[in-house]
């Protein structure tokens, strides 16, 4: 036999230029509860410009890990390879900046364990590291306006569809994507994943979630790369309706809303975005000195809230021309 | 300079691309390039002025047989491609592709098919960012290629086939016993988008014909096959 015994899951990890993040990641990789034979880590490396090789190479020594390059194509390309190159049956997507729990892949490995259902993903949680959970913005992304993560609304084992197949922490069979789908290369700015949920959808998908599958998210975004990464999203979420031009689709990505919106309110653009980006500043500094009263709150989060959904608004609109 | 043997069937009346791909794969200015290739009527044998034609037949004809019946001398060549008519081969493909896969030192390869071609298995079609991929994985078609040194464990094919389908599984296994590798060429892809597999011939059939080799040949499993081992990024 060409190779040893097979691991029974898989952690799927996807990376570029976070060198710097890799060795907090690599850590809880190491720190699993599963026996080492028991998983493999792949890592794939989305043409990394910086020393993440070398940081694999030097703290991926004597874990089951294996790294497969490509040059920088997008994570849908690079889940994709990850996923045709993994052992195990079941495999757990990850991302660069969230550490894992020693109990994350044993969690995921049990819940499939427990349902045998061949189209069954299961949504871990994702907390913010005590570090940046109370910056500003951390706390309105994931806990005000949940546009990183809303796992407030979700209850412990609740069956979620096809919009919570979220690639940063999601579990399923690799016989279920193999047979029934793989990400789309072509959606290179996001979406990419609730994309393969709605493809998924025919075969059954169901999403369950398993909030003791946890991981911490310890990388904090600065106001600049939310409203970025609020463009992508936009025009991911056209790219996604333009593919599958149906009315739920066209409904979950807020198409007419956007749409309507960037018309009506996209002269004002510059100007939101730098209220939003003066708050943040002096919410970010009054955070390290004092608390601020809750009504400065307020304003800040309805100021962050306009700018990242007219970010959003923004990325739709252009991709949609 | 390699001598490459190009062996394929067309049908005859119907749509194909074989008038294309023969020149195309003529025109190679690195290899020497002998096509046999052989029509396969669906009505009466009749006259299609296709080049390299050697063979004329009625069909319906299990296709690894008619090749057999061009690959007898195949050990007098270094590649041995495979090719089905209904693929677009692009100008300059052929030296490309037997670059990488001499570069990869793949025994049996295929090129990936672009993501407007029909797809049955995913792990064929074109990955993004790399050259190539060694895989557990080669398809019976559209394309194949296998070199001189994996002939003798994959030629002739085995006569109770059919079209084919279920070989795919078991060559990994025969050539991994070998030591050989195979796999699949990302940056030199052919289009697989004519016809859709399994039009011009009864699925049923094939699929008992495969139940049949596989029940008495040892192969790999789809999640065992569909694996890659090592990937090739594009600089």
């Amino acid at each position: 036999m060409l190779e040893g015994t097979v691991p029974e899951i898989a952690a799927i990890l996807t990376t570029r230029d976070r060198g710097q993040h890799l060795p907090r990641v690599l850590a809880g990789l190491w720190r699993q509860s599963l026996a080492f034979e028991r998983f493999e880590v792949i890592v794939v490396d989305d043409g990394s410009a910086d020393d993440t090789i070398a940081v694999l190479e030097a703290l991926g020594q004597g874990l089951p890990l294996r790294v497969f390059r490509q040059k920088a194509s997008g994570m849908a390309a690079a889940r994709n390879l990850g996923v045709l190159a993994a052992r195990a049956p079941i495999v757990v997507l990850m991302d660069d900046d969230d550490a894992p729990d020693p109990w994350l892949l044993e969690t995921h490995l049990n819940a499939h364990w427990r349902e045998s259902d061949p189209a069954m993903a299961v949504l871990g949680h994702i907390s913010l590291d005590p570090t940046i959970a109370a910056l500003p913005l951390m706390r309105h992304v994931t806990e005000v306006g949940c546009q990183l993560f809303a796992y407030g609304q979700f209850r412990p084992g609740q069956v979620l569809d096809y919009t919570a197949f979220r690639s940063e922490h999601i579990s399923c069979k690799r016989y279920l994507l193999l047979e029934h789908g793989l990400f789309d290369p072509d959606l290179t700015a996001g979406c990419e994943d609730i994309e393969l949920g709605w493809r998924l959808r025919p075969r059954g998908l169901r999403v369950i979630y398993e909030p003791t599958a946890r991981s911490v998210m310890f990388r904090a975004m600065t106001f600049d790369e939310f409203c970025h990464r609020s463009m992508q999203q936009g025009r991911s979420q056209w790219h996604f309706h333009a593919k599958h031009a149906t009315r739920q689709v066209r409904s979950y990505c807020e198409i007419d809303t956007c749409l309507s919106a960037w018309e009506r309110e996209g002269a004002r653009f510059e100007e939101v975005i730098a209220r939003a980006r003066s708050l943040d500043e002096t919410a970010s500094n009054a955070s390290r000195d004092m608390p601020l009263d809750g009504s400065f709150a307020a304003i800040q989060d309805a100021a962050y809230r306009e700018a990242f959904f007219l970010c959003r608004a923004k990325g739709l609109a252009e991709a949609s021309r | 300079m390699a001598k490459v043997l190009v062996a394929g069937v067309y049908l005859a009346d119907v749509p194909t691309w074989v008038t294309d791909i023969v020149p195309t794969l003529s025109a190679t200015t690195q290899h020497s390039v002998t096509q046999r290739w052989i029509a396969l009527w669906r009505g009466p044998v009749g006259i299609r002025p296709v080049p390299d034609t050697v063979l004329s037949v009625q069909g319906p004809a299990p296709k690894f047989e008619l090749l057999n019946q061009v690959l007898q001398d195949a050990d007098a060549f270094d590649w041995v491609i495979v090719a089905d008519d209904d693929v677009i081969i692009p100008a300059s493909w052929l030296d490309s592709y037997l670059a990488l896969v001499d570069r990869f030192d793949f025994a049996l390869s295929q090129p990936a098919r672009t993501r407007d071609s029909f797809i049955d298995h995913r792990i064929v079609a074109q990955a993004p960012g790399l050259l190539a991929r060694r895989t557990r994985f080669v398809e019976i078609g559209p394309v194949f290629c296998i070199r001189r040194d994996a002939l003798p464990l994959l030629v002739p094919f085995e006569t109770d086939v059919g079209m084919g389908w279920g070989l795919d599984f078991i060559w990994p296994m025969r050539l991994e016993k070998s030591g050989m590798r195979i796999g699949i060429v990302d940056a030199a892809p052919v289009a697989h988008s004519l016809r859709k597999q399994v039009q011009l011939y009864e699925h049923s059939e094939a699929h008992q014909a495969r139940l049949r080799l596989l029940d008495r040949v040892p192969h790999l499993s789809r999640s065992e096959a569909f694996r890659v081992l090592e990937s090739y990024p594009d600089a």
